[in-house]
This record gives structure tokens, C-alpha cells and sequence, in this order.
């Protein structure tokens, strides 16, 4: 039986890296002592995957792993263990069995949505509406040796100013991934200033399902009807 | 400080090293907590995290009600630079607080690579270095781990050294600070009262006087109340102490990751070369019961895959067998493996390890030490040829492929034959090889003679000697690609092997290593021998003295008042036996052997196996 789990990196979690966070749930999982599915093979590892990698030293309230049991547990139950032997920052806060036709997260998750604090309200507005109004914004992008310009105006879907924090829908995933730090670069460049950004958090995911962006666990109940 | 810390940690490598929240970290509230222990490991976080006596004490001093323990390791270079430039001062990992702020700032001495590390992070942390001049709201700067068996070299830096095993003596000692804090003390009467504990030693309560050869005349205690010898604490029945079941889980990746399960301390085989087999006497085994409890404990708190099973000599546990097999039963069911590291030279370990369901066949890893059957005797290391081979056979015959031989160069009696026996025994070795010679990784380590062993008294191989020596093992092994050599730089063994031995006087020596950039010299990459050399010269110091040269029978020893409970005649006595390549039998099978530590600690031997 397969779920999804969301669950959040908050605190000092935010400065561990995903190789590692991945290895801490592995052990919280064990301890939790759920009947989690193995793989095959010489070296079986737990039947576990996680979404699209967060960058070190951001934090997240939206998280999302893929978890194999043997058999059928409890969605309540499932939280309630892992919470029961988890450090503090790591929260699960939701969990669903996977309908049919539900697609691997990693490859899903299309867009990621972040809030930061600022100080100076009025540069960032100014800087909104610049780097808005572009067409193109070009970064350099390294991979495997090459270095190259590419234009990342459309990882970019939204900026906004909300209650005095900052409200911004990057890219992320397979299909072009545009980090937070690149992002700060990018304004801090655009606005011609070291604006602070802190406590930067991401508040949720989304994927396409029928041409709108959605959610995880809203995909899974449009799935399910 | 808080905020200045969060901005610079993405900045760094590893960041996880530094937060202090992992899993079975303690966090207690700091400001009502009567005794601040900063316990300080220095070298880097992947080591100190690897070190299982580092958990034992963070586990003792968190487990009193009103004491507290945060760690503290060296920052890897690029979190120094950012402290530096962001004016910030070394910081413990638990509560992120100046260490300034702790009553106590504690050093683990593992190994003597590391002493200038320790100045290194007093630096960072705004603490003057020597104690002389730090002030009443310092902390008190405290030192233990085998290094403390001569912590001459470090005296100067610390106000209180514990000589032996912590457990009971630093809660004897956070009981006496939680009492004399209430009465406002003042630091001179608190390390007064602190010298009177068994086991605790304040190097400024004593002068060293020397002859004018350089050697040492006299140890004299500058009160009548302080003892003219430190005893060392020795734990006498392990059931009764508590083991840290609830090991801190680093995030990040780090050398040793796993369950690791006490058997015992002390070890009585005699290899004549090993300080720990003298200064950790006599063994004392945990039951069956409790290890068994303890392994259980520890799964269910940590989620580990992989237990091990440490000691000094884990086969020789009186009841390794029915452990194995209880172990086996209970943990098998959760896929974890047991391992069993340091396995002896003989084919019983083998067979050993063939009980050990999961046990990873790839490499195997002996320690035969000495090339001839003649230097085995001088040290003591009761294996022969036909034991290494058999062992190496049965391996082989049960799916292992790969050997790895340790020996050391520059035993005392060493001839050009006992250099080629190393050669020998590792190319015989590769011959049992199923399909042609199989692959043998051979090192050697230059010997480094240690204070309470039956080596002090000889003379250390020089760098010259030491490299020729290493060169010509490499002749030797010329065209035989099936062997791969690797040996310890010489020159670090030579400064350890000052150090090792060293007096007082050295203190300048380190401090002025550390003036000049010095840190992490366990390292490599960090080691400088032109810093050590810059700084002899500049000190005056005549630093053969303390490695080129046999030292007289009678000859006081900078170290002598620490007490180990071993007889410096036994020590003699056995040095001589040695030069004759005589053999002394393990207590346990040949009867006493007069070492003292027995009756001079007023301990025994305690076995598993005769535990009702």
C-alpha cells in the first residue's frame, strides 16, 4: 500500500541537506517501527521517495514523500508513530493512500511557493514591478562543465507583496529549477540593493492536472472522484 | 548571536555539523542549570562524533539533574573565517552560546596530534590559554582521556585533569561545584577541594624540579594537602555505570555510523607497546544480560542497521559465544548487522566472525604487528606464523578477498631481518590467494614508545631511521603489484613521540606552534614539521631529548605521579624480559603477574562468565 506524506523542515532541519534528511527519515521510519515495504536485492533499502530536493538552509512546511508499507495502515496511525519518534522540525502533517493513475511526485510537482520577511517594503515593490515587467532575465547556468545564459523570466510566476511579506511561485523540478538563493541574486542584482530576505520558508507545492496547478493531496481527490 | 549564526551557517560546508539538534541531542533550559559543562573534542565533528566515550560523557554530566552538556569541536576552516570576519567567538552546539558562559569548557586527550588544536579553539572561544591567566569567570578548564596519563606537556593550560574513567568522578566533581557555587567560591579553593578527589589532578598544585641534564629531579606538591601521586578512577563492576543507549545521531555522514556496544575495558594480552592495555587495567566485562538489554535499547532509540561490538579485544569477551548467538536472535529479525571490528590473529576469531550472520567479507583486517616471530616475543604479541596464515586460509576458504596486514618499524631490537619478515609474511600471505596472489594492503606505523608501558624507557627510532626503514620494506616488495604499502609520515611520529613523553617545558613549544597558524595537526594537509622545528629553535629546546636517548632505570619520569596502579618495577622488569624476547602470559591463563594494579587499586578482575 502506497501514501503520500506531507510533512514539514522547519527549525535547525533547515540546515540539513536532502541526502541527509532522506537517511534521518529512514530512521525515524524505523523507529516508528512501520511495516515498511523493502527493496530486492543484495542491499534492500526501504520503498521511499521524496519530492524535489530543497535547497539547504531554507525551511518548508510543505514536503512531500512517498512511503511503501506491507500492508494497510491507518492514515492517523501512520502520523501518529512517526510524530511519536520525531526530532523537533520534522512534522508529518498529512497523509493519503495513493489512488490509481497518480503520478510520481518528483516528476509532478511543477512549482514551488515561498514567503520570505523583508525590511524595505518600498525597494521591493519597486523591484517587483521591474522584474515583472521584463521579458527576459538571464542567469548563467553551469552543467557538466558547460557554462551557459539561459532566461529564467518564466521560472519566475509570481511575485507579490502580502502583509509586509513577500509572496513568490518558482519553478522547481525536472522541468527547469530555479533555487531561492538564484532568485535572491536576481532581485538583489535588479534592485541594486542587499535587501535582507529571512526567514524563508516554503509554503506549498503544486503540480498541472487538467491545465491548473494544484496541490498534492488535491490531485489525489480529483483523482479519486 | 543567535541571528549572526543563522546568517553565516548556509553559507558553510556540512552546516548540520554545527546546529546541535540532532536526534538524542539534549537541550535542557540553560539559564536554570547550576553546572554548564562545554565539552570540547578537538579535532572535527566527524571525528568526535565517532568517538563512543565522548557520548558516554555528555551522557553522564546531562543525566544530572542540574548540570548541563553542550559539545564543541574544531570548526573546519571555512566556518573560522566566517567567525572571524562576523566577530564571533567559538560556540557550543546545543545552545549556540558564547563559551565564556559555562563554568566548566572540558578537553578530551585522545591522542597528542591534537594538543595544539585544543589552543586553537581556546583562541577562538576568547579564553586565555594558560590558566595563570585566565580570570574568576573563566571556565575552568578541564582535560581527561589517555593522553591525561602524561598530560605534562598541556599542564599549563588546565586547571583540573581527571586521570582514569569519568563516570564517578565528574559527578563527584559537579556535586562539589553545585555546592561551593552556592557559596560564591573562588577558583583557587574550588580546584583546592577538587584536588582532594580520587582521580583528579591540578596541575598547578604541583612544581616539577629538573636536574640540570634536562631530566626531571623532583614532583613536588606545593601543599601538604595535595598527594605527592594522583591515583587514577577505575570503575570496578561496568553493570553498575550507565551507557549512553540513547546515542546522538549525527544528520551528516560521519566514519562510524552505528550502534556501538561496550564489552569491556581493559585488556591483560601485555603487548608490551600499548599504553591502553596498561593504562585501562584490569578487564572488567559487562554481563551477557545487560549488553544484550543495552543493544535492544539502543535499536529502538536509534533506527540503526549495523551494531558493533568494541573493546579492546572483542574475542577475547569470556562469553562472546553465547553473546553472538543472543544477539543474533534478537536483532537478526530487525535486518541489523553485528560487526566485529579488530579481529586477532588467530583462526578462532574466524570462526567467530562466521557466526556473525551479515558480517561483510570484503576486507579483513590483522594486526601481526612484528615481522619475526623474535620481535613478536619482544612485544609481547603471542601470534605466530601459523597462526596469521591459518587465519588468512580460513578466511579465504569462507569468502574473503581482500587482506589489510598492520605492522609497526622502529621496535626496540629491530634488525635489518625483523624488516624483512614484514615483507615476507605480507607476500605469503597473498599467496593463499584462490586464483593467484590475492590483493594485501600493508601499512606500517613508526613506534612510538608511550609513558606506563614497558617502553618507556627505550629510545625512539629517529626520521632518518625511520624512512630508510620504510624504503627498504619498498625494495623489497619491488614488482609485487599485488601488495600495496602505505606507511605513517615519519616526521608526525616523531612529534608525537615528543610529545608523548614529554615534560612542562614543552607547553611553550605548543603555544608557539599555535601562534604560528598551527590547528588540526593530525591532519595531513595541515601538518607543518618546519612550524615544529621553528618553534624548538625559537623556544631553546632540544627536542631530541625527549625521543633519542634510553632513559636510566631510575630515571624520575615526568608522568610519574600520575598513578595507573601499575609497579614501574613490573614495568621494569618486563622491559627486561623483553630485550631477552621473553614472553609473559595473559593473567588469566598463567597466574599473577605482579603488575600491581589489583591490589594497588583494590580491584579484580571481573568476567562475565562468573556472574551468577
Amino acid at each position: 500500500m502506497r501514501y503520500w506524506i506531507k510533512f514539514t523542515k522547519l527549525d535547525k532541519q533547515k540546515y540539513i541537506s536532502h541526502r541527509d534528511m532522506h537517511k534521518a527519515i529512514n530512521r525515524i521510519i524505523t523507529r516508528a517501527k512501520l511495516p515498511v515495504a523493502f527493496s530486492q536485492g543484495f542491499n534492500p533499502h526501504q520503498k521511499i521517495s521524496f519530492s524535489s530536493p530543497l535547497e539547504l538552509g531554507i525551511a518548508s512546511k510543505a514536503e512531500y514523500l512517498d512511503l511503501e508499507l506491507t500492508n494497510e495502515l491507518n492514515v492517523s496511525e501512520i502520523l501518529f508513530e512517526l510524530n511519536n519518534v520525531s526530532p523537533i522540525g520534522f512534522e508529518f502533517l498529512q497523509a493519503q493512500t495513493l489512488v490509481t493513475g497518480a503520478p510520481k511526485l518528483m516528476a509532478w510537482i511543477e512549482l514551488a511557493k515561498y514567503t520570505a520577511e523583508i525590511d524595505d517594503e518600498r525597494k521591493v515593490l519597486e523591484t517587483i514591478e521591474d522584474l515583472l515587467k521584463r521579458t527576459e532575465i538571464m542567469v548563467e547556468k553551469r552543467s557538466k562543465r558547460k557554462l551557459r545564459m539561459i532566461n529564467i523570466r518564466s521560472f519566475i510566476h509570481e511575485i507579490k507583496l502580502y502583509d509586509g511579506k513577500l509572496d513568490v511561485i518558482l519553478q522547481t523540478g525536472q522541468k527547469g529549477n530555479l533555487k531561492v538563493s538564484q532568485f535572491i541574486e536576481i532581485f538583489n542584482e535588479y534592485s541594486d540593493k542587499e535587501l535582507s530576505f529571512d526567514n524563508i520558508i516554503k509554503e506549498e507545492v503544486f503540480g498541472d492536472n487538467l491545465g491548473q496547478y494544484i496541490p498534492p493531496f488535491v490531485l489525489l481527490n480529483q483523482l479519486d472522484k | 548571536m543567535r541571528n549572526k549564526i543563522e546568517k553565516i551557517l548556509p553559507g558553510v560546508k556540512s552546516p548540520a555539523k554545527y546546529t546541535g539538534h540532532e536526534v538524542n541531542a539534549i537541550q535542557k533550559d540553560f539559564d536554570n542549570i547550576t553546572s554548564k559543562v562545554a565539552l570540547a573534542f578537538p579535532d572535527v565533528y566527524e571525528i568526535g562524533m565517532s568517538y563512543p566515550g565522548f557520548q558516554i560523557l555528555y551522557h553522564t554530566i546531562n543525566k544530572q539533574e542540574d548540570a548541563l552538556a553542550s559539545r564543541v569541536f574544531a570548526p573546519e576552516i571555512d566556518l573560522e573565517k566566517e567567525l572571524t570576519k562576523n566577530d564571533l567567538p567559538l560556540f557550543c552546539l546545543e545552545y549556540w552560546k558564547d563559551i565564556n558562559e559555562y563554568d566548566f569548557l572540558g578537553f578530551t586527550l585522545q591522542y597528542e596530534m591534537s594538543f595544539p588544536t585544543i589552543l586553537y579553539m581556546l583562541n577562538l572561544a576568547n579564553i586565555p590559554i594558560r590558566s595563570v591567566d585566565r580570570l574568576e569567570n573563566h571556565p575552568i578548564i578541564l582535560g581527561g582521556g589517555p593522553c591525561a596519563f602524561n598530560p605534562e606537556p598541556v599542564a599549563p593550560f588546565f586547571d583540573l585533569i581527571v586521570i582514569g574513567e569519568a563516570e564517578e568522578v565528574l559527578v563527584e566533581l559537579l556535586d562539589l561545584h553545585k555546592k561551593m557555587k552556592a557559596e560564591n567560591f573562588a577558583k583557587d579553593e574550588f580546584l583546592a577541594n577538587a584536588a582532594q578527589i580520587t582521580g583528579i589532578y591540578v596541575p598547578s598544585l604541583y612544581e616539577i624540579i629538573y636536574n640540570e641534564d634536562n631530566t626531571v629531579n623532583e614532583i613536588r606538591p606545593k601543599s601538604m594537602l595535595v598527594s605527592p601521586k594522583v591515583e587514577k578512577r577505575v570503575i570496578k563492576d561496568l553493570n553498575n555505570v550507565d551507557y549512553p543507549t540513547k546515542p546522538i545521531i549525527p544528520y551528516i555522514d560521519i566514519p562510524h555510523e552505528r550502534m556501538v556496544l561496550e564489552l569491556f575495558r581493559g585488556c591483560l594480552r601485555g603487548c608490551r607497546f600499548c599504553q591502553a592495555g596498561f593504562i585501562y587495567r584490569p578487564v572488567r566485562e559487562r554481563s551477557k544480560e545487560v549488553l544484550t538489554k543495552q543493544a535492544r535499547e539502543m535499536y529502538e532509540n536509534t533506527g540503526y542497521d549495523e551494531i558493533s561490538l568494541m573493546s579492546l579485544s572483542s574475542s577475547d569477551y569470556s562469553c562472546i559465544h553465547d553473546l553472538l548467538t543472543d544477539l543474533n536472535e534478537d536483532m537478526s529479525k530487525d535486518n541489523v548487522s553485528i560487526s566485529l571490528p579488530s579481529l586477532r590473529v588467530d583462526a578462532y576469531d574466524i570462526e567467530l566472525a562466521k557466526e556473525v550472520q551479515k558480517v561483510r567479507r570484503t576486507g579483513l583486517t590483522l594486526a601481526p604487528e612484528a615481522g619475526s616471530q623474535r620481535m613478536r616475543n619482544v612485544i609481547n604479541k603471542q601470534v605466530t606464523e601459523e597462526d596469521l596464515m591459518g587465519t588468512v586460509k580460513a578466511a579465504v576458504d569462507n569468502g574473503w578477498k581482500r587482506v589489510k596486514l598492520y605492522f609497526m618499524i622502529g621496535l626496540p631490537t629491530e634488525t635489518t631481518e625483523d624488516l624483512e619478515g614484514i615483507a615476507d609474511l605480507a607476500i605469503k600471505v597473498a599467496q593463499l590467494g584462490k586464483h593467484g596472489p590475492m590483493q594485501v594492503t600493508l601499512s606500517t606505523a613508526g613506534f612510538v614508545p608511550k609513558p606506563h608501558t614497558p617502553f618507556q624507557w627505550v629510545r625512539q627510532n629517529s626520521i632518518d631511521e625511520l624512512m630508510e626503514k620504510q624504503k627498504y620494506i619498498l625494495s623489497l616488495l619491488k614488482r609485487k603489484r599485488y601488495i600495496k604499502f602505505n606507511y605513517h609520515d615519519a616526521e608526525t611520529t616523531y612529534i608525537e613521540g615528543v610529545l608523548a613523553r614529554g615534560d612542562r617545558r614543552l607547553a611553550d613549544v605548543i603555544e608557539h606552534v599555535v601562534k604560528n597558524g598551527a590547528r588540526l595537526d593530525s591532519w595531513d594537509e595541515y601538518f607543518s614539521y618546519e612550524r615544529w622545528q621553528n618553534a624548538f629553535q625559537e623556544c631553546n629546546i632540544d627536542a631530541d631529548f625527549y625521543t633519542a636517548r634510553h632513559r636510566d632505570k631510575d630515571e624520575l619520569f615526568p608522568w610519574d605521579h600520575i598513578d595507573g596502579g601499575i609497579e614501574k618495577n613490573f614495568l621494569f622488569s618486563d622491559y627486561q624480559e623483553a630485550l631477552n624476547a621473553g614472553i609473559l602470559i595473559d593473567c588469566r591463563d598463567g597466574g599473577c603477574t605482579l603488575c600491581g594494579v589489583c591490589p594497588n587499586l583494590d580491584i579484580e578482575i571481573n568476567l562475565a562468565k562468573d556472574i551468577k
